[in-house]
C-alpha cells in the first residue's frame, strides 16, 4: 500500500506543475517520494542547506516569550550563529533528548566558537510553557542561561517559524505535540546554513561551518 | 434578520450549542463567510486512537476563494507583498509570476479567477489584513465534505467522482475560470472542489504522524510525541490526495494551481 501512496504523491505533484518536478533525486527509501520539495520529511541525513540567495528567517517578525517574561523579537539574535529548534516543554519522549543533543553539538565546537553561538528552543506551547516553567526546565536541565534562550511563540508565529525551519507539527486535542526534531544552524543573517534533521546526526556540519565562518 | 443577532443572543445561541439542547442559532457571519460546522472529522492518519474523530466548532468560511483581483488590491494596500519586494524566504520565485507586472494583472489574467502562485505566508498574511485566517485542516476537510445536497457527501460516489475528476485534470492547461461559478454546496461554498487547491493553516502536519509510524526506530527519532498512530483505511481517495499534497508543500511554495481563502472565528461570548 505504501508504494501506492507515494507513487501517487509523485504523480500528484507533476500534475501541479512538472516543470518543478524534473530533477530526478537518488531515491533512498519511497518516502524520499515527497521530499524533492519537502526536507522536513526526507530520510535520516544531514543536509547542507543551500545559501546562495540572501534567505534570513530575520525576515519574518516572530515574537519570542522568554524566561523572564518579557517579549523579544526573534530578530534580537541576529549578529551571531544560532542553533535553533523546537519543542514542548511537556514533553515525556523525544523532547529532552533535544537539549541533549543541542549539548552535544556544543560540545564539539572549539571553546572559543563555542562561546559566540547562542542556542535557541522556541516552544509552540505558549500556554503551557510559561516563563515560570522555561526557567524551570532550564534549572532542571542545567542550561546555561547566557548563552541559551528558551522561548515560546504564540500559535500563529509558532506556525511561521515552522514553516522558515521546516519543521512540522501537528497539535493533538490532548494538548500534545506531534513534531519533527530539526535543528537549524543560522548564521549571523539568520541565513540557514546547516540543517539536522532528526536527533543523533553527525554534528561535523556545524563543525565546519562555524570552524570556517570564526 | 441576520442583524437581530446581537451579543445576547449570541451568548444563548453558544450556550444552548455548548450544551446540546438545542441547535445553535447562526450568528452574524462577517461580509463573503458563511457558518460552517460544528461536525466530526475523521483524519485519515489519526495520531492516537482518540484522534480517529475530532470535532470541529463552528466557525465562518469564505464562500469563494481569494481572486486575483482581490489580492491585487491587497499588495496595493500592502507593497511588501509585491512580487518585486517580498521576502525570498516568505515567497520562492515563481509568487505571482503569472501576472503581467508587480501591481498589474494584464490582459491574460482574470480578475475574478482565483489566485494562485501564492504562498502560505502570502495567504496567512491576505487573511490577516482583513481580519481573517486560514482555516486549519479539520475545518477545511469538515466544509469539504459537504456535497450540494449533505454536509458529508463522501458516501455519494456522484459528488466524489467530481472531485477526482478534478484531480486527474493536467494543471495549467487551461486559464482557471471565475470564482462562484459553479453550484455552492450544503454551507453555501463555492469551488472547493474543482478549481484550486487551497491552502490550509496546518497544511503540513497530516503526515507527521504517519511517517513516524511507517519508519520504525529511525523515525520515532525525528518526532516527539503520541506514538501509536492508527490509520484509517484510505477509502476516500479525494481526502488521500489532498494529504500527500499538502505533505510536499513548504511555507514558501507556489504553485499555478495553489490558491486559498480566508476563514474566521466565531466571536465567543464568556
Amino acid at each position: 500500500m505504501r508504494s501506492a501512496i507515494y507513487g501517487s504523491v509523485l504523480a500528484l505533484t507533476c500534475l501541479l506543475g512538472c516543470e518543478r518536478h524534473v530533477a530526478p533525486t537518488p531515491v533512498a527509501s519511497d518516502v524520499a517520494a515527497l521530499p524533492e520539495r519537502s526536507p522536513a520529511v526526507a530520510p535520516d541525513t544531514t543536509t547542507p542547506v543551500q545559501t546562495a540567495s540572501a534567505e534570513s528567517v530575520y525576515d519574518l517578525p516572530v515574537s519570542l516569550v522568554d524566561r523572564t517574561g518579557s517579549t523579544r523579537p526573534l530578530e534580537s539574535f541576529r549578529g551571531a550563529p544560532v542553533l535553533v529548534t523546537m519543542f514542548y516543554g511537556s514533553c515525556a519522549s523525544a523532547c529532552p533528548l533535544l537539549t541533549a543533543d543541542l549539548k552535544r553539538i556544543e560540545a564539539k565546537l572549539p571553546a572559543a566558537t563555542r562561546a559566540k553561538v547562542r542556542v535557541l528552543m522556541v516552544s509552540f506551547d505558549q500556554a503551557r510553557d510559561t516563563p515560570g516553567e522555561l526557567g524551570r526546565m532550564m534549572k532542571e536541565r542545567h542550561i546555561d542561561p547566557e548563552r541559551w534562550t528558551l522561548a515560546s511563540a504564540s500559535d500563529d508565529d509558532a506556525r511561521a517559524l515552522a514553516g522558515v525551519l521546516g519543521i512540522r507539527y501537528r497539535k493533538l486535542d490532548s494538548g500534545e505535540f506531534f513534531h519533527s526534531s530539526v535543528i537549524v544552524l543560522l548564521d549571523g543573517e539568520g541565513r540557514p546554513a546547516v540543517r539536522l534533521d532528526g536527533l543523533g546526526q553527525d554534528a561535523a556540519p556545524v563543525v565546519s561551518v562555524l570552524g570556517a565562518s570564526s | 434578520m441576520r442583524a437581530m443577532a446581537t451579543s445576547s443572543v449570541l451568548a444563548i445561541a453558544v450556550t444552548l450549542a455548548s450544551t446540546g439542547l438545542a441547535a445553535p442559532r447562526a450568528p452574524v457571519a462577517p461580509a463573503g463567510m458563511v457558518l460552517v460546522g460544528p461536525g466530526i472529522y475523521r483524519p485519515l492518519y489519526p495520531t492516537a486512537p482518540s484522534e480517529q474523530a475530532v470535532s470541529v466548532g463552528r466557525f465562518f468560511l469564505a464562500t469563494k476563494p481569494v481572486t486575483n483581483g482581490e489580492f491585487l488590491a491587497f499588495v496595493a494596500e500592502h507593497p511588501e507583498w509585491r512580487r518585486d519586494r517580498v521576502k525570498r524566504i516568505l515567497a520562492e520565485a515563481a509568487y505571482l509570476t503569472h501576472w503581467a507586472a508587480a501591481d498589474r494583472l494584464g490582459p491574460g489574467v482574470r480578475p475574478r479567477s482565483p489566485v494562485t502562485n501564492v504562498s502560505w505566508f502570502a495567504a496567512r498574511a491576505y487573511c490577516t489584513a482583513r481580519d481573517a485566517r486560514l482555516p486549519t485542516e479539520r475545518e477545511w476537510e469538515l466544509a469539504a465534505r459537504a456535497s450540494d445536497k449533505a454536509p458529508d457527501g463522501s458516501k455519494d460516489p456522484a459528488f466524489t467522482a467530481r472531485i477526482l475528476a478534478f484531480y486527474a485534470e493536467p494543471a495549467a492547461l487551461t486559464s482557471l475560470r471565475d470564482v462562484g461559478q459553479g453550484r455552492p454546496n450544503f454551507y453555501g461554498l463555492y469551488d472547493l472542489h474543482g478549481l484550486a487547491w487551497e491552502w490550509i493553516y496546518d497544511y503540513g502536519a497530516s503526515l507527521v504522524a504517519s511517517d513516524s509510524r511507517e519508519k520504525g526506530d529511525a523515525a520515532r527519532n525525528r518526532f516527539c510525541g503520541t506514538a501509536g498512530a492508527n490509520a484509517q483505511s484510505p477509502s476516500d481517495y479525494a481526502a488521500f490526495m489532498r494529504v500527500a499534497f499538502r505533505s510536499s508543500l513548504e511555507a514558501a511554495y507556489t504553485t499555478t494551481r495553489l490558491g486559498f481563502r480566508c476563514a474566521a472565528d466565531i466571536e465567543e461570548v464568556p
